[in-house]
């Protein structure tokens, strides 16, 4: 999966310093998991692992090095390049101190879904092509063993990169419409019971908010002492101020990465909340968060000649 | 030392009889369930662990207002009926030798006491380990029992149980061959796990405090409070009063990995990020608590590692510091 040109790209940059350091993904010390690393010199380039399981974003350890000089390589999957650009449009972190690994995804797979499927399974026993697996003699199609968040993807190629390694790809089909239409069909009632259930689950972490790359408040409103918005206790309805609260300050900055969702210790369906609210910022303002370095966020811009009149 | 304990073989109808009728005082950890829920109904409490019960997330510490002349201050009234919980080992030593040793010392906390008093543990022996389990690295191990406790091995049609009670009555003691059986599940167990760590590491951790090590073994991890909510043992609390002239102390859990942890009223913070909060962590567990206790604060459940959004895992940091300590030490 590239991985080869991963490295030696890597190696590369870092040899004619051209960049400082290098963030990518190396093997876990699990089985079907990669975590980040942090990669300063060329030898250490032979860590870099890329595949299925290559899932945090990675566009949230840029933020450390924001009032910083150094110059980073980042690896970016389509989602993390989206955040990227967000990040840059909000002068979190200078275009011109990252330089974007571009790598179309090839979906992160749910390790609670092949297991759920598989039953006990070891990593060795697989190997991985494209769109598939080979598994006890049996080819698998990986697709229904994505993570939600990766299946209803519509962006699996980055949109702004400074080099592309691995071939653009088509979207895998299932929507985000699918997923919110399942929810647009409940009865107020149905939805309710929906979300006390998953909310009531909370613990209240921070998992989801400290894994977006978009979170970057320095004292976030949930942990906010003077004044005193929600209560650190996990009950439902401080979970449920939290969640809507984390959501709204999201609206029109989400890039839909669901690394919130992957990283819920509880396998919360977070990743539903943004959906919904994206898609009403599309539909209203037809704007989509880290698409372009452009275009102005609807919610982070003023115009005098807004046709809104409340906000004249 | 530790006294000889009642044995016995309970069949299981004699089993359900006896846990049927407490059913509504049960509490079952979600990892005892995973591995022995047909052995429990349907109706018993599932927790994560017995920390959800002897430290809540969140509980009012007592009630106060304002007369108009002074400040009256009213106690909470625990209202906490005897209960049975049962779970893994690790789980069971991390209320033992653990969080029992915080709140049970001076001062006593009192609805931790009120609390525990009136919870009787069983131990469910853990038969098979699981990869990121590390509990013999820590003192514990997968038959590790204790004599306040009942100790469960369930087999195919009875449980094997030691210790004292009621569930004695239905025992019909145990053969020399059953007994040898047990002994080798435990072996079979215990042979996949990794061995004790040095008596001389929480001393020698300590040493490493300034160590660059920390910087690399930090950098990945976000900050959140996933482990340390979800461990055990962790069980540093916050207080806040909600209101103003009239209002409730509330306790809740509180994460080291947070910055607002040691944020002091100057807005100094003595751990102002994560290499620090995550130092804290390990040096808690494998440091200064051992040093004052005679045990680590981690019972090697591995529940931290499992759960952990970027895959920190502990027993790397403690890897490396062991080879650290070994390398230099004289």
């Amino acid at each position: 999966m590239f991985e080869k040109e991963i490295r030696r790209k890597s190696e590369e940059l870092l040899e004619t310093k051209t960049v400082d350091m290098v963030i990518g993904y190396t093997s876990g010390s699990l089985p079907f998991q990669a975590r980040p690393v942090l990669i300063s010199s060329p030898e250490d380039t032979e860590q870099l692992v890329w595949n299925h399981f290559s899932s945090p974003n990675l566009a949230r350890y840029l933020l450390p090095y924001r009032d910083s000089s150094k110059k980073i390589a980042l690896l970016a999957k389509g989602c993390d390049a989206r955040a990227v650009m967000v990040l840059i449009q909000e002068k979190q972190f200078p275009r011109e101190r990252v330089h974007i690994i571009g790598l179309p995804c090839p979906g992160m797979i749910s390790k609670t879904k092949l297991e759920k499927e598989l039953g006990e399974i070891k990593e060795e026993d697989f190997s991985f092509e494209k769109d598939t697996f080979l598994w006890q003699g049996k080819k698998w199609e990986i697709f229904p063993f994505l993570e939600d968040t990766c299946s209803r993807c519509r962006y699996p190629n980055p949109p702004l990169y400074d080099e592309l390694i691995g071939e653009k790809r088509e979207p895998w089909g299932s929507s985000s419409t699918d997923y919110l239409e399942k929810i647009n069909g409940q009865s107020e009632e149905e939805r309710w019971q929906f979300w006390e259930e998953e909310f009531s689950r909370c613990i209240r972490c921070y998992a989801c908010r400290n894994a977006c790359p978009l979170c970057y408040c320095k004292e976030c409103f949930a942990e906010s002492d003077l004044p005193r918005w929600v209560s650190g206790v996990p009950t439902l309805s401080d979970n449920l101020f939290f969640h809507l609260g984390r959501s709204m300050h999201l609206a029109g900055r989400c890039v839909e990465c669901g690394a919130c969702e992957r990283a819920c210790p509880e396998e919360i369906k977070i990743g539903l909340l943004p959906l919904k609210v994206e898609m009403i910022i599309k539909n209203n303002f037809s704007f989509e968060a880290g698409l372009s370095l452009e275009e102005d966020a609807p919610l982070l811009t003023y115009r005098e000649t807004d046709p809104g009149e409340f906000i004249k | 030392m530790r006294k000889a304990m009642n044995e016995g073989l309970i069949a299981k109808e004699k089993w359900w009889e006896w846990v049927e009728d407490k059913k509504d005082r049960v509490f079952l950890t979600e990892r005892a369930k995973s591995r022995y829920g047909k052995w429990f109904p349907r109706e018993v409490k599932v927790v994560k662990n017995g920390k959800e019960i002897l430290l809540p997330p969140g509980e009012e510490v007592y009630r106060y207002f304002w007369t108009g002349e002074k400040w009256k201050i009213e106690e909470g009234e625990i209202s906490a009926s005897s209960a049975f919980l049962f779970s893994l080992p690790c789980e069971a030593r991390a209320i033992i030798e653990v969080t029992d040793k915080i709140f049970l010392n001076n001062p006593i906390d009192k609805n931790y006491w009120l609390r525990r008093k009136s919870l009787s543990l069983g131990i469910m022996a853990c038969l098979q380990p699981e990869p990121t389990c590390f509990c013999s690295s820590v003192g514990g191990g997968p038959f590790w029992r204790d004599e306040g406790a009942l100790f469960l091995v369930p087999r195919e049609d009875d449980i094997y149980i030691q210790g004292e009670g009621e569930l004695f009555s239905f025992s019909e003691g145990v053969e020399e061959k059953i007994k040898e059986e047990i002994q080798a599940l435990q072996k079979k167990a215990e042979s996949v796990l990794p061995s004790l760590l040095p008596s001389y590491f929480p001393q020698e951790l300590y040493r490493y405090f300034e160590d660059e090590e920390w910087n690399e073994l930090s950098w990945h991890c976000i900050n959140c409070g996933a482990c340390t909510f979800l461990c055990p043992t962790c069980y540093c609390f916050d207080l806040n009063v909600e209101g103003k002239l009239k209002g409730f102390q509330l306790r809740s859990w509180d994460s080291c990995m947070f910055p607002k942890f040691t944020l002091h009223a100057s807005f100094h913070n003595p751990r102002p990020t994560g290499k620090e909060r995550v130092r804290q962590r390990v040096m808690h567990k494998f440091s200064y608590f051992p040093e004052r206790e005679g045990n680590f604060a981690c019972v090697g459940c591995g529940v931290c590692v499992e759960k952990c959004p970027v895959n920190w895992d502990i027993r790397e940091a403690i890897e490396r510091m062991v080879e650290k300590i070994d390398r230099f030490r004289t």
